[in-house]
């Protein structure tokens, strides 16, 4: 091949190429850098899809709660996503606030409706805006149906008059019910109800106790102690005849 | 402050009531108490039994401190009711007890029995306080017993 075939202008291109340049090492090293450079950002890129995608899902399924919800962390393993430390703030049909926390929250995105709660706390602002708080080992929120079933020593209480313990307990926080069909003790002031089944009704201030209802009034440790001792003397009031009063033969 | 006594006959304000049903309702705005299925109310030696209680409590004074029993204010009790108190017997279609008045009534077929003594009439007015009790009625009947025409009765048994 002759080297009138090729163009002069070719030739320099040519040698340009394969001329010895002073700055294609730096320029080289710069490209590889802008490489890795895209290489990070797609990885990260990816990941970070992903996680916004997941917490997408999750704000999305959360926004059919009035509330917000805090947590402390977020961990995923398929569609199961644990929420640590949640603190959940919600309203009830008349308005007031309940909160709900708990140690551990697992939700299941194929059932966003429903939380398994370990070691939660509820707090119902009630009428006189005191306080009832409710605590046990495990409890199942229906976000759906704004219920929670409790189960490991449910404890009811609002820290003065009233004081409730029983296995489990269901919870309708819209309709303002408490049920349970377990052995259950209440001690409101200093009285104590034990009965195998109980319900609260917020909206009707009713608490109805079933089975072996036992209830305790304690004596009043101010009471003068003697009782009275003559029990029953019948003594006929005078203006009754009696004419059985004359002793049989 | 507190009951002077007990809420049934021969209790003491220091003997706590105690009440077995099965069924309690509990109306917190009316602060009513209502026992149904069997009711068995124990104060001190006493026992009543009924098949329906209502329990009127006074409201829980903010921050006082209550017993609960020192709160009940009126107790209505459906019958058949029976009072057993010691050796003493009352039946009746109805009892009410008014811690203002102090009284326990026992109404409608009222007979109250203590050994072989025997007294029936239409109401019976006990006051807790004093432990006196009326009998009153268009026709009060009582038969007593006394004590040594019951010992004659018994040796002439023994001769026979």
């Amino acid at each position: 091949m002759s080297d009138d075939a090729v163009s002069p202008s070719g030739l320099d291109r040519l040698d340009g190429l394969i001329a010895a340049r002073p700055d294609a090492i730096p320029e080289a090293r710069r490209h590889t850098q802008r490489v890795a450079r895209l290489r990070r950002f797609l990885i990260w890129g990816s990941a970070g899809i992903v996680v916004a995608a997941l917490l997408g899902a999750l704000v999305r399924s959360l926004s059919f709660l009035p509330v917000n919800l805090s947590f402390s962390r977020i961990v995923t393993q398929g569609t199961r996503i644990t929420i640590e430390s949640p603190k959940l703030v919600a309203y009830r049909k008349d308005g007031r606030p309940y909160e709900l926390r708990a140690r551990t929250a697992v939700q299941d995105l194929d059932h966003p409706d429903i939380y398994e709660l370990n070691e939660l706390e509820v707090r119902i602002t009630n009428d006189s805006d005191g306080v009832i708080i409710l605590t046990s080992q495990r409890g199942v929120y229906d976000g759906g149906k704004d219920e929670a079933a409790l189960s490991g020593d449910a404890h009811i209480y609002d820290g003065t008059r009233f004081d409730m313990k029983t296995a489990a307990a269901t919870i309708d926080f819209r309709g303002g019910l408490v049920t349970s069909t377990t052995p259950t003790t209440l001690m409101l002031d200093e009285s104590v109800v034990t009965a195998q089944a109980c319900e609260f009704s917020q909206t009707e201030k009713r608490a109805t106790f079933t089975g072996a209802v036992h209830t305790t009034f304690p004596g009043d440790e101010d009471a003068p102690p003697e009782a009275t001792e003559r029990l029953f003397p019948v003594r006929d009031a005078p203006e009754t005849d009696a004419p059985m009063r004359d002793a049989a033969p | 402050k507190g009951r002077s006594g007990g809420i049934l006959p021969g209790a003491s304000g220091k003997d706590p009531v105690d009440i077995d049903a099965g069924k309690l309702d509990y109306f917190d705005k009316e602060q009513r108490l209502v026992y149904s299925g069997g009711v068995i109310v124990v104060n001190g030696p006493s026992t009543l039994k009924a098949s329906r209680l209502t329990i009127l409590l006074d409201k829980a004074k903010e921050g006082e401190q209550t017993t609960g029993s020192d709160r009940v204010r009126h107790i209505d009790a459906e019958g058949p009711v029976t009072l057993v108190s010691k050796d003493q017997i009352g039946v009746g279609d109805h009892a009410s007890y008014d811690r203002g008045e102090d009284k326990i009534y026992l109404t409608g077929n009222v007979t109250l029995t203590q050994g072989d003594n025997i007294a029936k009439g239409d109401k019976l007015v006990y006051e807790v306080g004093s432990g006196h009790a009326t009998m009153m009625g268009e026709r009060v009947r009582s038969l007593f017993t006394p004590g040594e025409a019951k010992g004659d009765k018994d040796a002439k048994s023994k001769r026979n």
